[in-house]
């Protein structure tokens, strides 16, 4: 008994700032289109209850009262099919009822994880840059969920009750005044006893829950730290531990086990209560007469009986349909919260279908900050040549980032106009200015599936040939073979089992599949195995080729070879030029390249001078 | 069987509490079911007798007796909590103490996430079948015991019409369960699915714009939302198919009783006041047939996921001291690799017929490329692993004739993947010497040179780190680890700095505390660093698992062997952050100046 109800427990109690009105409103939108399954499900909402309520009448008042205890064996028949035909209406409602809440449930369910899961691949970078991946997660899922079963189990289930409830007080009423009057006073107890019971479970449910993710948390720990554990010979210590909050565990369950265990006998007394006080209140006003025959007085007597031992489950239903309804109100505002998220940067109506381009890309005076007030690149401007490859300089947080992100229209500056082949991009629709680039971020990310998959998704109609092509191109044919399925090997989540070596040239081939006419790289700060990272080099002057290019650029490799470097400072570029050019012009890149020479001075015997001596030839 | 055997053990263990609540459960069931009796002699009273004096005094004897019982099932409620909870505690500690009895072979098989879940979501599922499933399986047992037997004593023909009713809903329940369960099944891996491409669309959401992706990510993610969709719509029919049709027999049942009642009544072979004795049992019949069916199911479910977790904790550790083992004295880090030969599988070797001697005090540095094996020969020396041939010698020892422990406590490792625990800074430093004084900590940490930035933060040594705590760069992870390591002052030492994944910055400061700790001990090291290996005594290049090369810096350059080769590329890889040798700037270093 009301272990389903569970559920509504689960959600802590916080501070709503849109008012009830507004977001049940905004979910009732959700289910206008469902308006003839909503009027089916009130008509057998009634159906049902009308039928429910009618059985213990018919049994006490009808059967018992009327027919049996009056010997009416013709009229028994009749009632009994009669009885059994409200039966069949009440099986047929109860069906159709299940059934059409069910679908709504799950359309609904289906379409708004639909429609926030389409909403979040329209929002800006600026959104994801605040949010935290669990939570938005957690609103597509939980906060769905917990509106779905809001709907089933909670609205719908205590609308019956309600209905329910009514009826039999109603029947009750006509029955007879005075025992009814009496018969209630049960209810008051019962929903105290419910609320007084309600804030334990509350606090109960919390402690268990807490206690459990402390346990789940020292697991992790002493799964994650085996090595460490086992190095320094800890096991013990952790054991220990680990007892410990798995005692305040044991100790949380039982104490929900006895405040459970206490309230259903408290319900029951109450139940017993309000039996006993139907018999003596009954039985006084049968030996006065007062209800009619002996045979109608067992009659009322039963039939009381029965709906006195039915008040408690709506009412327990209806202390917790609160928390049910809170919770799901609270997922609705953080759901809706979601949606009112407008995207930053949208198409315009007229937006241009980029074609095959040469790849100039010019900044004109732009400025942009995140946060408005403070600008992260201070009135740039500059040109980007066909076939050119830039290095961005700079130290971290000049604005080199800031700069790529503004060229592949992640953000949108707030003044100054950025052109590609004279193109304003605002004027161009996102999805063709990205068809146009590719882009290979600092931390590799691949998505669970092959690696054949993976490269794919830089151009979704490549072959399979194309993808090896691409793969040795870029040099990561040679580990990927050896992997033991190959390019059907199965990569993890966020590419687990390989090296950050290995994905790095994965997303490499990937950004090279898609053969973009303009290349943004941000090269990864992590050092890779050294093997590893000479294919990365390798890699990277076949992939500048014959293509705008624009480089963060942490290795000298890269800065060397680049046709234009950009010292990125305090977002503003300082200095422009070859790196001959700057080397020669003693500004800020030879300052700074100068500063190495304060190495500390241990290190210059062993790296400095042995260095020459061993290699008299030179290294490269 | 030997399941049950298995649960038996825990279930014996706490058999008091258990066999407390089963006798209280007798007794309540014995009054619960005498108190109907009361009711219908209270309706004989009022119909037959005609007596109203009587009425009261059954009225307190009902209330007295529900108290009663009551009281009884709060008792109940609490031993056979107390059990269940103790089973489970029980259990959970032994599946904690077997995870931290095995050895690293045991890891290598069973990932995080699985132990995981089933040290929770498993040992979950026998809570469930304890708490719920089986005590509703022992109340109904007595209760129909109670009542069927009731039942007959009232009226056999009646009974007979009852039982002959009961059944269809008994397999209308199994039926259901049988339908519903690989339906929801499907339906959560489903949900599954569709969490974790939810899950990588968000946190991969930069390449999915960078690609312009979104419509094949939306596409990606309808699949398994349709899917899921459809497999609830199915669970909807089969609940629309056998939901309402419980109540219905349940009704039908009842009113046949009173319909068949009713005639017996009119012919005078049945009492009104019997057959509301016998209405209320029938109704105390259903509900423990209507659980039945979940109690089935529950335990198939249970079953399954008992299994898994006596699966962990009978494991047997591959490693584990021989009885006469004795414990290893204070050495001095002489270490020999004797024939060793090794695979993670018995098919495949890693390493073949390695030998290796390094005195105390010498560091021997390991190259080679990707599985060659020299993170095995590191694993192998504190026996994560055992040998499968061959022998390891710690001055003069077997390392498998000595207590593992005692092995442990003089080898310190640091290695690339560092882990911190969720406590203190102080707490993670003396990880390995619990009892060291603060003086000691923070004499260790200035050597690893991680005093500095730890008086940084907001609460200097105290500050806890980790996931609800500070979250420290990984040269920082590092220098803590390097500290905690220097603290435990092992005689054997080993560092695996394969992929040095730590941010420029620091490169330096590490260096440096490594180089302090390398200091006087016997060192197997892993690395790149050109530094740590020119100086290294020995030198010792593995490649497939055997040794190709071996000597020091001056004698394999001569040799223009592998080890040539690899110092070449290594020091191509390097030159960056090397001493320039013409015009070049060093944007690592730089980096340093600017944070």
């Amino acid at each position: 008994m009301g272990f389903h109800h569970w559920h509504g427990f689960e959600f802590e109690q916080t501070e709503r700032k849109t008012s009830s009105r507004v977001l049940i409103s905004r979910l009732l939108r959700y289910f206008l289109p469902f308006k003839k399954h909503l009027l089916i499900i009130a008509l057998t909402i009634v159906a049902s209850s009308v039928t429910g309520v009618i059985g213990p009448y018919l049994l006490g008042m009808e059967i018992i009262g009327r027919y049996i205890l009056t010997s009416d064996y013709s009229g028994l028949q009749f009632i009994v099919l009669a009885y059994i035909g409200i039966l069949v209406i009440n099986w047929i409602a109860e069906a159709v009822r299940t059934y059409n809440i069910g679908t709504i449930g799950e359309n609904m369910l289906y379409k708004l994880r639909s429609d926030l899961f389409a909403h979040l691949q329209r929002l800006s970078f600026s959104f994801f840059d605040k949010a935290v991946s669990g939570d938005i997660i957690s609103v597509v899922t939980n906060d769905t969920d917990s509106i779905g079963q809001a709907f089933t189990s909670g609205i719908v289930m205590v609308l019956s009750d309600i209905i329910s409830m009514s009826l039999t007080i109603i029947i009750m009423f006509t029955i007879n005044f005075e025992l009814t009057l009496v018969s209630l006073i049960v209810v008051p107890l019962l929903i105290a006893t419910t609320l007084a019971f309600n804030s334990r479970f509350r606090a109960t449910f919390r402690a268990t829950r807490q206690t459990i993710s402390g346990v789940t948390s020292k697991l992790q720990e002493g799964i994650s730290g085996i090595r460490e554990i086992k190095s320094f010979t800890r096991e013990t210590d952790t054991i220990r531990d680990f007892m410990r909050v798995n005692q305040q565990e044991f100790q949380a369950n039982f104490q929900a086990n006895i405040v459970w265990g206490t309230f259903f006998p408290t319900v029951q007394f109450i139940q017993a209560l309000g039996t006993g006080i139907v018999i003596l209140y009954g039985g006084m006003l049968a030996f006065n007469g007062s209800l009619g025959t002996m045979a109608n007085a067992i009659g009322v007597l039963m039939t009381f009986t029965l709906y006195v031992s039915r008040f408690f489950g709506p009412i327990f239903d209806l202390t917790n349909f609160y928390n049910v309804v809170e919770g799901a109100l609270a997922a609705a505002e953080r759901i809706f919260d979601l949606i009112d998220k407008q995207p930053e940067i949208k198409d315009t109506e007229d937006a241009i279908e980029l074609q095959s381009i040469k790849g100039e890309i010019v900044f004109n005076d732009v400025t942009f900050g995140y946060v408005p007030e403070h600008p992260v690149l201070h009135n740039v401007s500059f040109r980007i040549k066909p076939k050119e490859t830039l290095a961005l300089v700079g130290p971290t947080g000049a604005g080199k980032s800031t700069i790529i992100k503004l060229i592949s229209r992640f953000y949108e500056p707030q003044s100054g106009t950025i052109t590609i082949d004279g193109k304003d991009i605002r004027q161009i629709s996102q999805k063709s200015l990205r068809s146009q680039m590719g882009i290979v971020l600092q931390e590799s990310f691949l998505f669970t599936g092959t690696i054949m998959e993976n490269i794919r998704y830089g151009n979704l109609e490549a072959t399979d040939e194309e993808v090896i092509n691409a793969a040795k191109t870029v040099g990561a044919h040679e580990f990927i073979a050896k992997l033991p399925n190959g390019y059907n090997t199965e990569i993890g989540e966020r590419g687990a089992g390989l090296s950050v070596g290995q994905k790095q040239l994965i997303s490499f081939a990937r950004a090279l599949l898609r053969n973009p006419a303009i290349l943004i790289l941000d090269e990864a700060t992590s050092s890779i195995d050294p093997y590893t990272d000479l294919l990365i080099r390798k890699a990277m002057k076949i992939l500048l080729k014959n293509r705008t290019s624009i480089i963060i650029a942490h290795r000298l490799s890269t800065v060397r070879n680049a046709d234009r470097i950009f010292v990125i400072d305090n977002g503003r570029i300082v200095e422009e030029g070859t790196h001959r050019q700057l080397m020669r012009k003693k500004g800020i890149y030879r300052h700074l390249y100068d500063m190495q020479f304060r190495e500390p001075e241990t290190e210059k015997p062993v790296e400095t001078q042995t260095m020459p001596k061993m290699f008299p030839r030179g290294l490269p | 069987m030997s399941l049950f055997k298995e649960l038996f053990k825990y279930i014996l263990r706490n058999a008091h509490w258990f066999i407390i609540s089963t006798i209280v459960t007798i007794f309540t069931t014995y009054i619960n079911v005498y108190i109907p009796t009361l009711s219908g002699q209270a309706v004989r009273e009022i119909l037959v007798m005609g007596k109203y004096d009587m009425l009261q005094w059954l009225v307190i004897q009902i209330l007295v007796l529900t108290g009663a019982s009551g009281l009884l099932s709060i008792i109940r409620s609490a031993s056979y909590g107390y059990f269940t909870q103790k089973v489970v505690f029980d259990v959970r500690n032994d599946v904690f103490k077997s995870i931290q009895r095995q050895s690293f072979g045991f890891f290598d098989k069973i990932k995080t996430g699985q132990l995981m879940s089933r040290a929770t979501t498993d040992v979950e599922r026998i809570r469930g079948f304890l708490g719920f499933q089986l005590r509703m399986l022992i109340d109904s047992l007595f209760l129909l015991g109670g009542v069927i037997t009731s039942m007959i004593v009232i009226n056999r023909d009646l009974s007979l019409l009852a039982f002959a009713i009961v059944p269809v809903l008994l397999l209308v329940n199994v039926l259901y369960g049988k339908k519903i369960r690989p339906i929801m099944q499907t339906a959560r891996e489903h949900y599954g699915t569709l969490t974790s491409v939810l899950w990588e669309n968000i946190t991969g959401i930069r390449v999915v714009r960078s690609f312009a992706r979104e419509e094949y990510e939306k596409q990606k993610f309808n699949k398994p939302n349709i899917d899921y969709f459809r497999k609830m719509k199915e669970s909807v029919k089969t609940q629309t198919v056998f939901q309402p049709l419980q109540s219905f027999i349940f009704g039908l049942a009842t009113v046949s009783i009173f319909w068949a009642g009713g005639i017996q009544i009119i012919q005078n072979r049945f009492s009104i006041d019997q057959l509301f004795v016998f209405s209320t049992y029938l109704s105390m019949l259903m509900r423990p047939v209507g659980m039945l069916g979940m109690i089935l199911s529950g335990y198939q479910t249970m079953a399954a996921a008992a299994e898994r977790v006596f699966e962990i904790i009978n494991a047997v550790p591959e490693i584990r001291d021989k009885p006469n083992a004795i414990t290893l004295p204070p050495i001095k880090g002489h270490v020999v690799f004797e024939n060793v030969s090794f695979g993670y599988n018995k098919d495949k070797l890693i390493l073949d017929n390695i030998n290796i001697e390094a005195k105390p005090g010498e560091t021997v540095a390991l190259l080679g490329p990707t599985g060659s094996g020299k993170s095995t020969i590191i694993r192998l020396l504190p026996r994560f692993y055992d040998v499968t041939s061959g022998r390891i010698l710690v001055d003069g020892h077997d390392i498998r004739d000595v207590k593992v422990e005692s092995l442990r406590k003089q080898i310190g490792i640091v290695s690339q993947e560092t882990f911190l625990f969720n406590m203190t800074v102080k707490e993670n430093i003396a990880y390995g010497v619990p009892n060291a004084t603060m003086e000691d900590i923070e004499r260790v940490a200035k050597i690893a040179k991680a005093h500095d930035f730890i008086v940084k933060f907001p609460k200097g040594y105290d500050t806890v780190i980790g996931e609800r705590g500070l979250t420290l760069s990984g040269g920082q992870q590092q220098r803590i680890a390097i500290a905690r390591t220097l603290l435990t002052d092992p005689r054997i030492l080993i560092l695996d700095d394969s992929t040095s994944s730590v941010d420029v910055d620091t490169e330096y400061e590490i260096q440096q505390a490594l180089s302090a700790l390398l200091k006087n001990r016997t060192t197997f090291v892993i690395t790149q660093r050109l530094s740590t290996i020119r100086n290294a005594d020995k030198i010792i290049v593995l490649d497939d698992g055997k040794i190709v090369e071996e000597g020091d810096h001056e004698t394999l350059m001569v040799k223009k062997g592998a080890y040539y080769k690899i110092y070449e590329t290594l020091y191509e890889a390097q030159k960056e952050v090397l001493k320039p040798q013409s015009e070049q700037p060093n944007f690592r270093k730089w980096k340093k100046e600017e944070s």
